[in-house]
């Protein structure tokens, strides 16, 4: 049987007084986990923690069996991270980038410049290879930021805000990607503070709040709990009156507000209806914009930790 | 080695592309300047010039100057910008990064050095000295060989601050200037604590120099040995790359 992709025993970080991660014992096996939290809620500290480059106040941390102490390093063949931070490697190109980051690995010349190609090649960053990352847009410097986690193939993906900054495509290209490796058998941990990124690739999730674990299972529970809160739409657009009619005969909406003559709030219990027939009036022309709250997993945390969540 | 020659030739461009190497390049050139000036305003041998009041200059101000401008930015950059961590998360040791680092700018700081011995030496030579150009060439060289060994020591010094402490800079002048070339320089037992009195040893039994006739630059009372001086300065710079490697290993990638 095969060592556990993650496995955390009270692990616990201060940065001086502040409480980075408070005694996180975890267990993960293989799969697409999403570490969910806001900003401040640990998914950093813990991802420094698992690659080695913070160590831990307290407890321990085993990646793919190994415990991570000062020194350690060959393990990191296995670990694909891409960290929070932008690239500042900003008069390399990106080919160069990775080229160094594969020798560091121990390759020679050429196996550095196959694998770089190919990692470049994986995200869709192939045709840029001779891009200096100063000239790319954020979002190409993410794809090569998780081209050189990819880099050795690794056992386990550790993908910080991956989605940050990209657009739709480069998106659903980061997670397919994410889902492809985990078809591969392997482990991608998927930090996010974004419910609904995290929701389209995995249904399994730990949930941080202040450095400390509030959840760890299932996705599908919680949002079975979301959807019974009241959740709220604008629409924008013409002939609203009569689209605000059909949505209370048939008990979409449990309440509505007319803003102005263009402008309506929708209060809804049964958002994914509610959403069905938006697309339909947006189809024939009658919606211009909408909007909804996306506080989802606020939400979540008022629901766990009751009104002190924030 | 290939982590260790791809962070050399990583660190090394990081250092010399670009106009980086001007304000070092610069710097370097500040004793040919002088020299230059003293030259036009007085009647005197540019190789007696160079050799008493340029060299220990350059040795006094030049080295640890040019050493904190190339060497202190290699890790301490990366540590604020959190770039680091990209290495670090690499399988390999860290020890193999830092050795590759430091490799890198010190071949970047060499032609600095290079510059700053080529530029007296030319004026010198062109301004009609009374030495021959094989005792230029023999001053000059001597002079480059131990910038080249100094820079390993002093720059070695320069990484440990940048990985060690958040305030580098200030700590970089504390240290090379305070402690090395002041504490140096002047009389008494405390200056065979300093680096810089083995440098001076150096000048002395290489290239003649026999300490500077201004009250700046206090002639040495005892000379070291020139084995013993080049143990020194070299046992420091490994020393000063163990310890950055230590440092390495406890300080937080944040």
């Amino acid at each position: 049987m095969s060592a556990p992709a993650l496995k955390c025993e009270n692990l616990s970080r201060w940065y001086g007084e502040v409480q980075g991660l408070a005694g996180l014992t975890v267990t993960i096996e293989k799969g697409i986990i999403g570490l969910l939290g806001p900003n401040g809620s640990g998914k950093s500290t813990l991802m420094r923690l698992l690659t080695g480059q913070i160590h831990a106040s307290r407890g321990w941390v085993e990646v793919l069996g190994q415990r991570i102490v000062p020194g350690t390093y060959e393990i990191f063949r296995r670990v694909g991270y891409a960290p929070g931070e932008d690239v500042h490697f900003e008069s390399e190109r990106a080919i160069d980038f990775l080229k160094l980051m594969a020798r560091i690995g121990g390759d020679g010349a050429t196996q550095a410049q196959d694998r770089a190609e190919k990692a470049l090649h994986t995200v869709g960053m192939g045709s840029k290879a001779g891009v200096r990352l100063d000239a790319m847009s954020k979002g190409m410097r993410q794809r090569v930021k998780i081209a050189q986690a990819l880099l050795f193939d690794p056992d386990l993906l550790l993908l910080d805000e991956p989605l940050n900054g990209i657009d739709p495509i480069s998106r659903r290209g980061t997670l397919d990607l994410v889902r492809k490796m985990a078809e591969e058998d392997k482990t991608v941990i998927l930090a996010s503070h974004v419910l609904h990124e995290v929701e389209g690739v995995t249904d399994h999730m730990l949930l941080l709040h202040h450095g400390r674990l509030l959840a760890e299972g299932r996705l599908s529970a919680i949002r079975e709990l979301i959807n019974q809160k009241p959740r709220r739409a604008t629409v924008r657009g013409t002939d609203l009156s009569k689209l605000a009619a059909g949505l209370l005969a048939d008990n979409i909406v449990s309440g509505l507000e007319f803003v102005d003559d263009g402008c309506i709030h929708l209060d809804t219990r049964k958002l994914p209806e509610l959403l069905q027939r938006l697309q339909v009036a947006g189809a024939e022309g009658s919606i211009h914009t909408l909007e909804t709250d996306d506080q989802e997993l606020e939400m979540i945390y008022e629901m766990l930790v009751g009104g002190s969540a924030r | 080695m290939n982590a260790i020659t791809a962070v050399a030739r990583f660190s090394f461009w990081r250092r010399a592309s670009g106009m980086k190497l001007l304000g070092p390049g610069v710097i370097a050139l500040l004793p040919c300047l002088m020299m230059a000036i003293v030259l036009i305003e007085e009647p005197i041998d540019p190789f007696e010039l160079y050799r008493s009041y340029m060299v220990p200059a350059t040795l006094y101000f030049v080295l640890p100057l040019v050493c904190m401008f190339i060497m202190l930015p290699v890790l301490s950059e990366l540590y604020e910008k959190g770039s680091v961590g990209y290495l670090y998360t690499r399988p390999a040791p860290r020890w193999k990064m830092l050795v590759g680092m430091f490799l890198g700018a010190y071949t970047a700081m060499l032609p600095v050095f290079l510059a700053c011995v080529l530029g007296p030496l030319l004026l010198g030579v062109l301004s009609g000295s009374d030495a021959s150009m094989s005792e230029w060439l023999s001053l000059s060289m001597g002079i480059f060989a131990i910038l080249a060994i100094a820079g390993l020591a002093y720059g070695s010094i320069c990484v440990f601050i940048g990985v060690r402490t958040k305030r580098p800079i200030i700590w970089s002048f504390v240290v090379l200037l305070g402690l090395g070339s002041t504490m140096g320089s002047l009389p008494g037992a405390g200056q065979e604590f300093s680096l810089h009195y083995y440098l001076i040893s150096l000048a002395y039994k290489w290239c003649g120099v026999t300490g500077s006739k201004t009250d700046l630059f206090s002639p040495l009372e005892t000379i070291a040995s020139v084995p013993e001086s080049l143990f020194i300065l070299l046992a420091t710079s490994v020393a000063m790359m163990a310890f950055t490697a230590l440092a390495a290993r406890q300080r937080d990638v944040l």
